[in-house]
């Protein structure tokens, strides 16, 4: 097991290498050794060279959120699968900018679409924005429906790349 | 807070709340504290908020969305008469500057606890409200009113000094304005204003103003019941972002004794001309040189109550409640004296470092911050589902102290000890504005946070601190804990466990 996790964009590796009293860690290739004390589900005592802190933590499936020194730290676990399949630029999984809720879906699963063709739109801060496809393909899935709210992240839509014949659409 | 005079008599049978969240909660408590018994309204995306048990009785509302059900002025008089409830309590937001509420309520024998639909209709129009005002002897910022597609209007505006600020006459809460700097943006901004003007507010009247750019905006609260009208001093609300507000307090460090008296009496003379009843609030554009012009009054309870509230020692919704039941004003001016500094943060699902882009997610654990001074306005529970449905606001944090400098340091450690996890909102950008010394100096202006954008970055973690967030997370994460509590022997004994 040797998770990354995602903290303002940056990815960083946490390995085990000792536990005893004290818990011995390779972060990001750096051994560091901490004391962690869990007091109840949701607060822990971290103690990490000599200075000890209150950890609150809190968590929703892969999202983690850490209140510690006055303020709350995001991160997300990446999984194997996740690292490379998803979200890259020749992705065919449109997920939410932002948070909204869906107006107008004008594709459906099946259709073949054209990358920047206009598959939905959303609402979000007063405004609209057109969701368009992010590459030429067929409609494998559509994850809301019209008038249902989102978070920001989830997957709007999926498009499965055509293999052949991308080249004469146009 | 005041209020507890022994009440032989409840002064309304049944109080309806027409509102949500934290202030449908504020609402409630004044309730139970003069011991009116209360019915609670509420979508059913909202069925777990502590609203429901805590009222006398709760009612659902149905609407297209969650926002429409709580505008749905037949079905909210249905329920009053349906449940005998004699008053409805509007809060701020939704309906509490719907003239047309106040007299559907009105026409069924139902209280409107809030002024008269006159003034509502009177302050309510921004045109009109600033006629009056100009009428009566007041200062207003000059401007050129007119249908914004008529040919002469930028003939008029010609001879005004950029910025200008163009306004919907229907609009409030920081809709339907924008600013521009140059005819050339003025004539592209008054193409679309009229239309948006008459979509969203079903007006197409805009109106167009200096735009001071290093102005405060100080309002004043006051309180009538229709023959006398009151102040309890002034709020300054200068840190604004895209013309709402972010962080209040009361008094406002700008002003001396003698201003204070000059910009208080105008509100209570603007307030007494309109024989206002019930608490408003008079709004004021303050420049650096000391001149102050009328923008608007806000014939509601506003957000930032509390810190008038906690300053003055007066409950505030108490006394607007007592006002509508029919009761004169048992304060009188020389009651009114202040005592010390009080500051609001309004805590927002938002991502304050990006463009203010709403968040959004699951409240998975909440400790609110406590201690003396501190007030936690909220109605936030353990896995309520935060959505975009509603207002970004999710509470209000109000630190009360003998002087702004204790006020801003107690209203710092109460944004630090505030843990809301599952849910990113803008606490980090509260305490960067707090602690920023413009800020400390008390020289701010309603340009603040764009001044000083720069500043009110979010920070990276510390080398340490990075090492102690991550194994934090490692060692809380459930996915990694359960993999190792059932593997613990192997993974004491292989030691270095490394590729």
């Amino acid at each position: 097991m040797q998770p990354k996790y995602l903290l303002n964009d940056n990815s960083h590796t946490v390995t085990p290498v000792r536990r005893n009293d004290t818990v011995t860690l390779s972060i990001d290739d750096q051994l560091v050794t901490v004391g962690y004390r869990r007091l109840n589900s949701h607060e822990a005592e971290l103690t990490l060279k000599g200075k000890v802190r209150t950890v609150y933590v809190a968590q929703d499936e892969y999202k983690l959120y850490l209140h510690l020194d006055g303020k709350v730290w995001q991160l997300d676990r990446l999984n194997e699968f996740s690292e490379g399949s998803a979200g890259g630029a020749s992705s065919g999984s449109i997920n939410a900018p932002m948070p909204g809720v869906v107006i107008e879906i004008y594709s459906e699963v099946g259709q073949t679409v054209t990358q920047g063709d206009t598959v939905m739109l959303i609402e979000s801060m007063k405004l609209q924005t057109e969701i368009k496809a992010s590459i030429s393909g067929v409609i494998q899935s559509i994850g809301v429906e019209p008038g249902s709210n989102f978070n920001k992240g989830i997957l709007l839509a999926e498009i499965e790349a055509e293999e052949t014949n991308t080249e004469s659409e146009e | 807070m005041t209020t507890e005079t022994t009440i032989e008599q409840p002064l309304f049978k049944k109080v309806l709340i027409a509102n949500r969240g934290e202030i449908a909660l504020r609402i409630l408590r004044c309730l139970q504290s003069l011991e009116i018994p209360s019915v609670a309204i509420y979508h059913y995306s909202e069925e777990r908020s502590p609203l429901l048990t805590q009222a006398d009785e709760a009612i659902e509302i149905i609407g297209d969305s969650p926002s429409a059900a709580y505008l749905d002025v037949a079905q909210i008089i249905e329920i009053c008469q349906r449940l005998g409830v004699d008053a409805v309590h509007p809060g701020y937001g939704f309906l509490s500057e719907n003239a047309k509420f106040a007299v559907a309520l009105a026409e069924a024998g139902i209280q409107f606890i809030g002024p008269t639909h006159q003034s509502i209709d009177l302050m309510g129009d921004k045109i009109n409200s600033r006629n009056f005002v100009a009428e009566r002897g007041f200062p207003v910022p000059p401007s050129v009113t007119m249908d914004a597609d008529s040919p002469e209007f930028i003939d008029a505006i010609k001879e005004m000094t950029f910025p200008l600020v163009v306004k919907a006459s229907a609009g409030g809460g920081g809709k339907g304005m924008s600013i521009v700097n140059s005819i050339d943006e003025l004539e592209a901004t008054l193409r679309v204003a009229a239309s948006e003007a008459e979509k969203y507010f079903g007006d197409k009247r805009v109106y167009v103003e200096r735009y001071f750019e290093s102005a405060r905006h100080i309002e004043v609260q006051v309180l009538g019941d229709g023959k006398t009208v009151i102040h309890l001093g002034e709020r300054e609300c200068s840190i604004q972002r895209r013309f709402q507000k972010v962080i209040e307090e009361a008094p406002s460090p700008a002003l001396d004794q003698t201003k204070r008296k000059e910009l208080c009496e105008a509100a209570v003379g603007i307030a007494q001309a309109a024989n206002y009843t019930s608490v408003g609030t008079v709004e004021f554009l303050y420049t650096p040189q000391g001149e102050f012009f009328f923008l608007e009054m806000n014939t509601r309870i506003q957000v930032e109550h509390p810190v008038t509230e906690m300053v003055y020692g007066v409950d505030l919704i108490a006394a607007q409640i007592k006002v509508a039941a029919g009761l004169p004003l048992d304060l009188a001016q020389a009651d009114i004296v202040m005592n010390g500094h009080a500051i609001e943060c309004r805590l927002c699902a938002e991502d304050a470092f990006n463009n203010f882009i709403p968040e959004t997610g699951k409240v998975l654990f909440l400790k609110e911050p406590a201690g003396e001074g501190i007030r936690f306005d909220s109605s936030l529970y353990s896995g309520q589902d935060i959505t975009t449905s509603f207002d970004p606001m999710l509470a209000k944090l109000v630190v009360h102290a003998a002087t702004r400098e204790e006020a801003i340091a107690g209203a710092i450690q109460g944004l630090k000890d505030l843990v809301l996890l599952g849910v990113n909102s803008n606490c980090e950008f509260l305490i960067k504005v707090l602690e920023h010394p413009a800020f400390l100096s008390g020289d701010i202006d309603t340009g603040f946070i764009n001044t000083y954008s720069e500043d009110l970055t979010a920070n990276g973690p510390e080398k340490d601190q990075l090492q102690a967030v991550l194994s934090a997370t490692y060692l809380s994460d459930r996915e990694t804990t359960l993999l190792n509590d059932a593997t613990p022997q192997p993974y004491t004994a292989i030691g270095h466990w490394r590729n």
